[in-house]
């Protein structure tokens, strides 16, 4: 490898030493009062987000996905005495088309004017990443190309001229590894160069032999010179205007173009002689110039990259793939590894989760109890606070973290080795069939640990049509909230109903079938969805199978923990929160001689009849919609309410739960539990509303109150009939 | 945590359908008789139809076109020449200078319209017709421009008429229709007839689609046609052949007996890109393209997923997966050596 980077070894110590970098200092989120701004634009699936981690120290999460970074990001650092900010593009393979991705990052590098861009690319795949590049150098040529995975090129045994390349570019070269840190200081230092510069480099002009073209593009070019001197985009802006591009044609008129001076007579005539000449192009104008500009991309790589030996993928990466996507072996391999990550889940969440529940409730809350009635607080306030607010946040810390902080590390592992892709890959034929994209599966996977989750990972379904089925039909995977309830009723009620042989199984096998039942709900919704309310829709598909990489394991923890476990976390405690005070309220606001909750569940008792449930559960449903874990306590402690067998239960408004089964099914059978309700609660735990994190998850992605209300109305309904249903017909058999 | 929930969502972030949706909503078999607004529209289609095709308009030819008895079409005709859109002389009706602009002006939301749905929806082919009549109706003049803008002022819509321009202009071209086609001489499909809507669906399912270049044209006994086109020996039957117009094409637009669909090699294989098929459009195309599937591209279809569809394939150094209606529109030339 001739590069301009000398390949050396970073280890553990060199990562962590402050000055690693030379005099440079990351500033994370801090970007006040910035010296340059560096814009970050790349392909997707470049390591474009480690290059911005490594520069900033932020932590975003790196997934191996095309298409990771939807939202903009910012981050800032510090460079020989200058503050720099930096701008995290989203990732697009061009920035010829309408796409909203494409026109952000073309109208940020047009109109942002950034110092430097900083353009990512993949050394493993040079030809398709040159497009993007060759399309940025037309817009600005105050750039700096960083040749990132090299570690990886160089296991492909992929040698690329940095100099040569960096000659037929015109810009610095340089060649990164920026998951070890590899090339990142000489990256800072050409950054720091390119921002010093005060001259404007000439941009890139690339031969685009359409037939035509260079006559109308030269008239055009002429007319802007005229009409802005100071543009130096002309020739970029005058194929823009022969593609009638709207997002330039209005910033020519609204002088945003031209640092808001207004369009004169020249800029208008421009205009006029672009609309005019279009007509004398090709048809398929569009078409062709994408083809030239591949065209050039394959010539340069061509010229600067050797492929020694084997030039396609390792003979091992084949032979994985053969076996993951083989009829045979795939399936097997899929549902023993989410077999496998469940089963670590639940099993390893256990005895955290009892350690934080002795730490918080059975110690933190008689504490918590005692310190308010020593400080004389009135008995209301300490039930609200203690046994509603602080009682209900606890439930859900210790219930909710630790299965949550098992699973997404192991999930965010699976999908940086890239399992997960040929895992949306085997499945894509199945959801094509219901009108969905096979990328689906893994935010339904992704359900499994946490419904908000699953939704927020529907970002990587570029498809609209697609994305809204994923995010109204995430419900349907039985998330972690819920993995509890159904083992529970399985273990206490269904397995208690079968000779004793078989109780474990039957269990087992009811709540398997359960979520099953989910996966089936899922694609039933889904099918129905596209043939209705989404009827029309656009749609098209792409899943890029990325290869199969080393995933940092550290990192991929610390990522995960803070994406995923602690924002959907805080979120559920922030919901907590109200929900505590308002259980304890509803059981203690006296009503003549009951309480609220006590004639709310009477008011809803005969609905819950119909639906084979009692009115407790129903009441604990609405009051419980912060997190589907806090549903059993609150059963448990409004059927001690009702039945009043004060003796078992903390006291009303005061949620608990025991762990032995026995007491727990006499707690239930007092309140009017049947075989038939745990069923139709293990049907209805299922299928009814998400939880608010997730429905306000909701809300955020679609921006839509009309989609939020239909994922959150639509499996109530069907929940509704369903158990309905059920009790009809378990009655009418007898 | 809190770097996740600094990020700032771009403001297109917004899953916005609802503009599509106020668009299928309305597309429904419409049973109703239509408004006098829509008679009127639909005359001045028809009276701009017979202009171009050169034919004589009259009632009996306008209640055969609506496919609707009673003479109320032919009352509405008597009204716009009321109105001064129209002018009668004898038996035949005329536009006047003022219909011709509003005709135009409806041909153009509609064939507009017709180019949206094809683009940026799935609305299907035998679907764009109707679903587009029902849309014009809720767009304004403005809007038909906006429109037009976002869609990049196209030239032509997707069965290959001319779309008149905001100026109103009509760009007339000359068809031919394949029943009159020398055998023997390669064409392209330039215009595909959408009435009547049963045969149209036929067609597209068959994959027929203006800009599909029809190659060894031969003439079958039944009066049907064979032809070699994107890869692919296709019949159709006589009945098709006046609903089908083409043209004549370059030398080097000829057929090429070599080009297959990528969906029809066999794993393992390699191939190089000739082309898209003009009939993958919109989104869809743009997607293809930026993957990488332009012409000298190489292809090698590594594995395919347990159910046959999609299939990967390694692109440029990147291993993409394609659906098999996405290979279905790409068309290669097979690479018998293999690699490099």
């Amino acid at each position: 490898m001739s590069g301009t980077a000398p390949a050396h070894e970073v280890g553990e110590a060199c990562l962590k030493c402050p000055s690693r970098f030379g005099a440079m200092r990351k500033l994370g989120l801090n970007v006040e009062g910035t010296d340059h701004v560096v814009a970050l634009a790349g392909n997707p699936n470049t390591g474009k987000t480690t290059v911005f981690n490594a520069l900033t120290g932020l932590r975003m999460h790196t997934g191996n996905w095309p298409g990771k970074t939807i939202a903009r990001a910012e981050g800032g650092f510090l460079y020989e005495e200058k503050r720099y900010k930096l701008v995290d593009l989203p990732g697009t393979y061009s920035l010829l088309s309408a796409s909203p991705d494409e026109e952000v990052a073309r109208g940020f590098l047009l109109f942002g004017r950034p110092d430097v861009t900083l353009i990512v690319v993949d050394a493993t795949s040079l030809e398709r990443n040159l497009n993007l590049a060759l399309q940025v150098l037309q817009i600005t040529r105050r750039a700096v190309l960083c040749l990132n995975l090299m570690d990886e090129a160089r296991a492909h045994r992929i040698e690329i001229d940095t100099r040569n390349l960096s000659r037929d570019l015109g810009i610095p070269v340089v060649a990164c590894s920026a998951r070890s840190g590899e090339g990142i200081p000489e990256l800072l230092k050409e950054i720091a160069l390119m921002a010093a510069r005060t001259d404007e480099p000439s941009l890139l002009k690339l031969p685009l032999d359409v037939s035509g073209l260079r006559g109308a593009l030269d008239r055009v070019e002429k007319e802007l010179s005229m009409a802005f001197p100071q543009l130096p985009q002309t020739r970029w802006v005058a194929l823009r205007l022969l593609e009638g591009d709207r997002q330039v044609i209005d910033a020519i008129k609204s002088g945003e173009l031209s640092e808001d001076v207004p369009m004169g007579d020249a800029g208008a005539s421009a205009l006029a002689l672009a609309k005019e000449l279009r007509w004398e192009l090709p048809q398929n104008l569009h078409d062709q110039l994408s083809e030239s500009i591949y065209g050039e991309a394959a010539r340069i790589a061509g010229r600067n990259v050797t492929r020694h030996g084997e030039s396609r993928r390792l003979a091992w990466q084949q032979r994985v793939d053969l076996l993951l996507t083989h009829p045979l072996s795939a399936f097997p391999i899929m549902v023993a590894v989410l077999g496998a990550v469940l089963w670590l889940t639940i099993a390893g969440a256990n005895v955290p989760s009892k350690m934080l529940s002795v730490l918080l409730v059975d110690w933190g809350h008689p504490a918590l109890r005692g310190l308010m009635e020593n400080l004389g607080s009135p008995w209301w306030l300490t039930g609200i606070i203690a046994d509603g607010m602080y009682l209900a946040t606890a439930w859900v810390i210790a219930v909710m973290l630790p299965p949550m902080a098992i699973f997404f590390p192991c999930f965010t592992l699976l999908e940086d080795l890239g399992f997960l892709p040929r895992v949306a890959f085997n499945l894509d034929r199945i959801f094509q069939k219901v009108g969905a994209h096979g990328k689906q599966a893994l935010t339904m996977a992704m359900g499994l640990g946490c419904n908000a989750a699953g939704v927020v990972a529907t970002r990587v379904i570029d498809s609209p049509r697609e994305r809204l089925i994923a995010i109204l039909t995430n419900n349907f995977s039985l998330c972690n909230g819920r993995w509890p309830t159904q083992i529970l009723l399985a273990t206490v009620f269904i397995s208690a109903a079968v000779p004793a042989a078989w109780a474990d199984t039957v269990a087992a096998g009811s709540v398997l079938l359960v979520a099953l039942l989910g996966f089936g709900f899922a694609l039933l919704t889904s099918w129905l969805l596209a043939r209705t309310l989404l009827k029309g829709e656009a749609t098209s598909f792409s899943l890029e199978l990325p290869p199969y990489r080393p995933p940092n394991v550290l990192r991929t923890l610390y990522a995960s923990l803070i994406d995923r476990t602690l924002i959907v976390l805080w979120r559920a405690v922030i919901f907590a929160l109200p929900a505590g005070a308002v259980i304890w309220l509803v059981s203690n606001i006296p009503v003549g001689d009951t309480s609220l909750a006590v004639i709310v569940i009477n008011a809803l008792d005969p609905l819950a009849w119909v639906m084979g449930l009692t009115g407790v559960v129903l009441l604990a449903y609405v009051v419980a919609i912060p997190a589907n874990e806090i549903v059993i306590p609150t059963v448990l402690m409004f059927t001690v309410l009702v039945t009043g067998q004060h003796s078992l239960g903390e006291g009303s408004g005061v949620m608990f739960e025991t762990s032995d089964n026995e007491s727990l099914r006499q707690i239930l059978q007092a309140g009017g539990w049947t075989l038939l309700t745990a069923v139709s609660l293990m049907l209805f735990s299922l299928c009814h509303n998400p939880c608010s994190t997730t429905i306000y998850t909701i809300y955020r992605e679609t921006k839509s109150m009309k989609w939020t209300a239909v994922a959150t109305f639509m499996p109530l309904v069907m929940g509704f009939v369903l158990c309905a249903a059920v009790a009809a017909v378990w009655r009418w058999l007898g | 945590m809190a770097a996740p929930e600094e990020i700032k969502t771009l403001s297109n972030q917004k899953v916005d359908f609802e503009e599509s949706r106020r668009i299928f909503a309305s597309v429904k078999p419409n049973q109703q008789p239509p408004s006098a607004e829509t008679r009127e529209e639909e005359g001045l289609k028809y009276l701009l139809d017979c202009e171009e095709r050169g034919i004589v308009a009259s009632a009996a030819g306008l209640e055969a076109a609506m496919k609707r008895r009673g003479g109320r079409d032919a009352a509405s005709m008597a009204g716009m020449v009321d109105k001064g859109l129209v002018d009668r002389i004898g038996g035949e009706w005329t536009l006047t200078d003022e219909g011709r602009r509003q005709a135009l002006e409806v041909v153009r939301k509609h064939r507009l319209m017709e180019t949206w749905l094809a683009r940026e929806t799935s609305v299907p082919a035998e679907k764009w017709h109707r679903a587009a009549q029902e849309a014009e109706r809720q767009l304004g003049p403005g809007e038909t421009d906006r429109l037009a803008d976002r869609l990049g002022n196209p030239r032509f819509d997707p069965h290959g008429d001319p779309i008149p321009t905001r100026e109103g202009e009509l760009r007339a071209g000359s068809r031919v229709s394949l029943g009159d086609w020398p055998a023997g001489c390669d064409a392209v499909i330039v215009h595909l007839e959408d009435e009547p809507e049963e045969e149209y669906a036929q067609m597209v399912r068959m994959g027929l689609h203006p800009g599909m270049v029809l190659g060894r044209i031969e003439r079958l006994g039944d009066g049907g046609m064979k032809f070699f086109a994107e890869g692919r020996w296709i019949e159709i039957p006589g009945r098709w052949l006046e609903q089908i117009h083409v043209a004549g094409v370059m030398d080097e637009n000829r057929a090429d007996m070599a080009v297959r669909r990528l969906s029809d090699l066999p794993v393992g294989s390699f191939s190089r890109v000739r082309g898209l098929s003009p009939a993958c459009v919109g989104a869809e195309r743009r997607r293809l393209l930026d993957l990488g599937l332009v012409p000298g591209t190489e292809i090698h279809c590594e594995f395919r997923s347990p159910f046959g569809s999609p299939r990967s394939y390694m692109i440029r150094g990147s291993m993409i997966a394609l659906r098999r209606e996405q290979a279905d529109r790409v068309l290669v030339i097979p690479d018998e050596g293999g690699g490099r």
